[in-house]
């Protein structure tokens, strides 16, 4: 089975990190038990497209997830796409299914789109932290609880492996505290 | 500091410059281009950590240069860049060529021409590999479709510059420099080394042995060569002579296409069928997904195409109805593949070309093959 994940919004808000993230806990250290009781190494490749500003150009990270040999490794239609910014909406929201999930940050994105709609308030949520930046570790707390597609142990060493030492702390909470909204979002607490 | 036997969850980049420092490489000289500036940037963290040097230059000639001159100083060294800057390397990939000089060259390809597009995936520079710069020479080049093969096509790179004294490339492009995907660092890594000789006659290093390459006096190792991009024999110049020049360029021709078997690398899927793709690095995604779930379609895929893999492209077409080139430039290796294809007796070759950044996907394959009546 082949899972792609899109997150999507602009340069800056670390769009790409949440892909590192994501498909570096799935390749490194979500290990499912397989068929026949071998375990089975999930396969995961990320990709990126990016305008030539650093800044405030659009980011686009793509996930890859299988449970088998993987052939071709970008996403197409993706089964979860992640918005992080007007701009993006525009641009991603019409590449997708009709059983699509949609993670948005609806402080961010005002429009309301039709079909599986989770709204995380990522952005208010970093604010209470103090510091907007770990907005996007947020929203990949909640996508995570949302998909479940990797374990949040899993989730949480990659995160680690790659943020730096004396954010450690802020990161772990911004995790946690998207773990919270998403559940939330999915017992009907802002969703549509 | 060389990264140890494991597994890393990596950027395509990231991998070539581990493999590089693996792979024995002590000089770097560079200048930033987007999308290979990750090897320019990291190198110059890794190789002054492990007793190598790295140096910034003033643009890609000087470069190029740079690396043929820390090469006869001994080292295994190299550069990386994307097109505006292979452009501006060309001579001196003849000058490498000529003078028989061990050098890797990294060419992470944009689409072209000019500045093009320079974050976004092509195959531009396939020709312009082999036939960049004038006269008739040779080149080795590996097309990596993986961050695994960035690696492993890395240290092979190395190792076959050194062994058969030519330039070498890696030819990746901005979806596999930027993708990150697993690396298996293995324990034991093949590393190969040039044929260096101390000297007793002072024209020794130019003889030429059975296998055409002859031994590298290294400067500063008691040799006494002359290194010239004019037509030489032995150390003496010899620019007027049509023997002494037809010897020299067939050699330097021959070395390499009498060992395309030792050379080329390949993997076929499904080779019986009725219809075959050849196809390599991103541009080979689509097909290769095609022809793992479709039993009427195999895949060739080239992990090297200079010296161009006449022997499996022959067999492959000798046996298949149709063959289809798949990759991302308007058609650059389609023709020496359709001569060689045609020679082997199929009946039919086709092009799936595209350009733009995006590699084909499996279903713009799949409506090329249904163009053909393949499936």
């Amino acid at each position: 089975m082949e899972t792609g994940i899109r997150f999507t919004g602009f340069g800056g808000q670390g769009v790409i990190l949440m892909g590192i993230v994501l498909a570096r806990a799935a390749a490194l250290h979500d290990q499912p038990a397989g068929v026949d009781g071998k375990v089975k190494r999930k396969s995961a490749i990320q990709t990126q497209s990016y305008g030539p500003s650093a800044r405030g150009g659009h980011s686009k990270c793509d996930v890859k997830i299988s449970t088998e040999d993987m052939h071709y490794p970008f996403v197409e239609i993706p089964d979860y796409l992640v918005i992080m910014s007007r701009q993006a909406y525009t641009k991603y929201i019409h590449d997708v299914k009709p059983d699509t999930k949609i993670v948005l940050d609806p402080d961010l994105v005002h429009d309301a789109p039709e079909g599986h709609v989770y709204r995380i308030r990522a952005t208010r949520g970093a604010e209470e932290l103090g510091t907007r930046v770990v907005a996007n570790v947020i929203m990949l707390g909640a996508m995570r609880e949302i998909s479940n597609i990797v374990s949040y142990e899993a989730l949480e060493k990659a995160m680690l492996e790659i943020v730096p030492d004396a954010t450690f702390d802020l990161n772990k909470k911004a995790l946690n505290i998207g773990s919270k909204l998403g559940k939330e979002a999915i017992h009907g607490k802002g969703k549509d | 500091m060389n990264i140890k036997p494991g597994e890393y969850f990596l950027q395509g980049n990231e991998a070539c410059m581990e493999a590089a420092v693996l792979a024995g490489a002590k000089f770097f000289a560079g200048y930033p281009i987007t999308p290979s500036t990750e090897i320019a940037e990291g190198l110059a963290r890794m190789l002054p950590e492990s007793g190598g040097e790295f140096l910034q230059m003033e643009d890609e000639i000087a470069c190029i240069s740079a690396i043929i001159g820390a090469s006869w100083g001994g080292s295994k060294a190299l550069t990386a860049t994307s097109g505006p800057g292979f452009s501006l390397m060309q001579e001196a990939i003849g000058y490498a060529a000529m003078t028989e000089t061990p050098i890797v060259v990294v060419n992470v390809m944009r689409g072209g021409p000019s500045t093009g597009q320079p974050t976004r995936a092509s195959q531009g520079d396939i020709l312009a590999t082999k036939y960049g710069s004038h006269g008739d020479y040779q080149v080795i080049a590996f097309a990596p479709a993986s961050v695994q093969e960035m690696f492993d096509l890395t240290v092979k790179a190395f190792n076959y510059a050194e062994k058969y004294r030519v330039p070498t490339f890696i030819l990746s492009d901005a979806e596999i420099g930027h993708m990150r995907g697993l690396l298996t660092v293995p324990k034991e890594i093949k590393i190969v080394n040039r044929k260096e000789k101390g000297v007793r006659r002072s024209d020794e290093a130019y003889d030429v042995p059975d296998d055409l390459v002859p031994p590298f006096p290294t400067f500063g190792k008691g040799h006494k060569a002359t290194i010239t991009g004019i037509t030489h024999f032995k150390s003496k110049i010899e620019p007027e002579d049509p023997k002494i020049h037809q010897q020299l360029v067939r050699r330097l021709n021959s070395k390499i296409t009498n060992n395309r078997r030792d050379i080329n690398k390949w993997e076929v899927i499904e080779p019986d069928s009725k219809t075959m793709i050849v196809s390599y690095g991103s541009a080979s995604f689509g097909a290769r997904e095609v022809a793992a779930k479709d039993d009427r379609v195999g895949l060739l895929r080239l992990k090297s195409i200079w010296p161009l893999p006449v022997e499996p492209i022959h067999e492959v077409a000798s046996k298949c109805e149709q063959l289809l080139v798949c990759e991302m430039n308007l058609g650059q290796l389609f023709w020496e593949i359709k001569r060689v294809a045609l020679e082997a007796g199929c009946k039919r070759v086709e092009l799936l070309s595209k350009i733009g950044g995006d590699p084909p996907t499996p279903g713009e394959v799949r409506h090329k093959l249904r163009e053909m009546g393949a499936i």
